[in-house]
C-alpha cells in the first residue's frame, strides 16, 4: 500500500501531540515542554558527565527543528503572550540581532582589524 | 363590510398604551360567569407548563456543564498525575523582571550564589574587554555602533519603557473590557429590562388588571373596617370609664355617711354613760362572778 507524505511524517512522530503525552501524567499540554525526555538538563549535569549526556541526545532533523519550535514559545509564552508586556521585548528585538549579524559576518569585520597579532 | 365592521376602529388621540390596551382586551375576550375561572385556570397551567419545559432545558444544559468539568477535573487532577515534574502552569500577567531594561533577572540570580551581587556586571565589563584585546570585537563602523548601541538602548527602555508599558497595559485592558466585561454587562442590562418589560406588561393584562383592582378595593375594605372598629373600641372604653367614675363616687359618699353616723352614735353612747350607772354595773358584774365561781372549781 502506498503511504502518503503526510503518513510517513506521522510515523516518526510529526504532527500532533508528542507520542509520550498524556493528560492524566502531564496535565494541560505546553508548546514548551519537552514530553519525551526525561534527562536531566543541561544546566543541571555535571561536567563530567557532559560526553555521555550529549551521547544520550537525539540529532535527528526532525527532533531538531521540534527543539527550535520550542525555544520559540518558551519565548513566545514569557516576553509576548502576557497581558501586559513593556519595552524590554523592544530592546531585545533591536539588540541580538545585531550580535548574531556580527557574529554571521565575522570574516569582513577580522579584515579591518588593527592588527595582526594579539 | 362585515370584515370592516368587525375592525376596531380607534381615535389616534389615544396613547400607545391605550391603543395596546384596547386591543389586547379584544382579542383576549375574557368570560365573564361560571366559565370564567375554568379559564383562569387553564390559562395557569398552560404557563405552569412552559415554565416547567423551561426549567427542564436549563437544567439540561447546566448538567452538561457540571459533566464536562468533573470528567475533564477527573483526567487532569486524577491519581496518576506527576505534579513534581509537570506542575500546574498558569499564564502569568507580567513580563519576568529586567536588569538594565534588557537582561532577565534570572540571569543574574544564577549567578548570585557563587559571585554575589557584582558577578554579571564585572562578566559584563570583562567579557568585551578580552573580546575588544583579542579583536574579537573589531572596532570598525560596525563595532563602534555595536558599542554604543547598547547603551543608548538602556537608556531608550529607561526613559520611555513605563510609558509603553502604559499603553500596552491599556490596549490589553481594552480588549478584555470589549470581549469579556462588555457582553456580560450588557446581558445582565438586558435581563433587567426584559424583567421591568414583562412586570409593566403583566400589568396591562385585562385579567391582571381586573383582578388587582379587586385585590386593591378588598385591602381599601380592610382599612376601613380597622378603623370603624378601632373607634368603636374607643368609645365603649370611653363610656366604661365614666360609669366607674360615678358608680366610685355614690359608693365613697355612701360608705363615708355610714362611717360618720356609726361613730356619732357610739359618742353619744359612751358620753351618755353616768359614774352612777357605772358603779352599778361593776357591783352586778362582781356578784355575777362570785355566783359562778364554785361552779368553776
Amino acid at each position: 500500500q502506498t503511504m502518503g507524505i503526510l503518513d510517513a511524517l506521522f510515523k516518526q512522530g510529526v504532527g500532533g501531540y508528542h507520542r509520550n503525552y498524556d493528560p492524566r501524567v502531564h496535565g494541560f499540554y505546553s508548546p514548551d515542554r519537552n514530553y519525551g525526555c526525561t534527562d536531566t538538563r543541561l544546566l543541571e549535569t555535571k561536567v563530567k558527565d557532559l560526553p555521555a549526556w550529549l551521547g544520550r541526545r537525539n540529532y535527528n532533523p526532525i527532533a531538531i527543528c521540534q527543539a527550535i519550535g520550542r525555544a520559540y514559545w518558551r519565548y513566545n509564552l514569557r516576553w509576548i503572550s502576557p497581558k501586559n508586556i513593556g519595552a524590554p521585548l523592544l530592546a531585545q528585538a533591536c539588540f541580538f540581532p545585531m550580535f548574531i549579524w556580527y557574529v554571521v559576518k565575522y570574516d569582513e569585520h577580522a579584515a579591518e582589524a588593527h592588527s595582526k597579532y594579539h | 363590510m362585515a370584515s370592516l365592521a368587525s375592525r376596531v376602529f380607534l381615535p389616534k388621540q389615544l396613547s400607545l398604551s391605550a391603543r395596546l390596551l384596547h386591543t389586547s382586551r379584544a382579542a383576549l375576550a375574557i368570560p365573564k360567569g361560571p366559565e370564567r375561572e375554568e379559564f383562569i385556570d387553564q390559562g395557569s397551567a398552560k404557563i405552569l407548563k412552559s415554565m416547567e419545559a423551561w426549567k427542564e432545558q436549563t437544567k439540561t444544559g447546566l448538567s452538561s456543564v457540571t459533566e464536562r468539568f468533573e470528567r475533564l477535573h477527573e483526567i487532569y487532577y486524577g491519581k496518576d498525575r506527576d505534579f513534581t515534574n509537570y506542575p500546574p502552569v498558569k499564564m502569568q500577567p507580567h513580563m519576568p523582571k529586567v536588569r538594565l531594561g534588557i537582561l532577565p533577572d534570572s540571569w543574574f540570580q544564577a549567578f548570585y550564589n557563587k559571585t554575589g551581587v557584582l558577578g554579571p556586571y564585572i562578566l559584563a565589563l570583562g567579557v568585551p574587554t578580552f573580546l575588544i584585546s583579542k579583536e574579537y570585537w573589531v572596532l570598525d563602523p560596525e563595532g563602534m555602533v555595536l558599542l554604543v548601541s547598547v547603551p543608548a538602548l538602556i537608556a531608550f527602555v529607561k526613559k520611555y519603557g513605563q510609558r509603553i508599558k502604559e499603553m500596552e497595559a491599556k490596549k490589553a485592558n481594552e480588549l478584555d473590557e470589549s470581549v469579556i466585561v462588555r457582553p456580560i454587562e450588557a446581558a445582565k442590562d438586558s435581563g433587567r429590562d426584559l424583567v421591568r418589560l414583562t412586570e409593566s406588561q403583566l400589568q396591562s393584562f385585562p385579567i391582571v388588571f381586573e383582578e388587582a383592582f379587586k385585590a386593591k378595593r378588598e385591602i381599601l375594605d380592610l382599612q376601613l373596617e380597622e378603623e370603624y372598629r378601632r373607634r368603636l373600641a374607643e368609645v365603649a372604653r370611653t363610656v366604661e370609664r365614666r360609669m366607674t367614675y360615678h358608680v366610685e363616687l355614690a359608693a365613697a359618699k355612701k360608705s363615708f355617711q355610714q362611717q360618720h353616723l356609726v361613730q356619732w352614735v357610739l359618742d353619744g353612747v359612751t358620753k351618755s354613760i353616768t359614774p352612777q350607772q357605772e358603779k352599778e354595773a361593776i357591783q352586778q358584774c362582781i356578784r355575777e362572778l362570785r355566783a359562778l365561781a364554785p361552779k368553776a372549781a
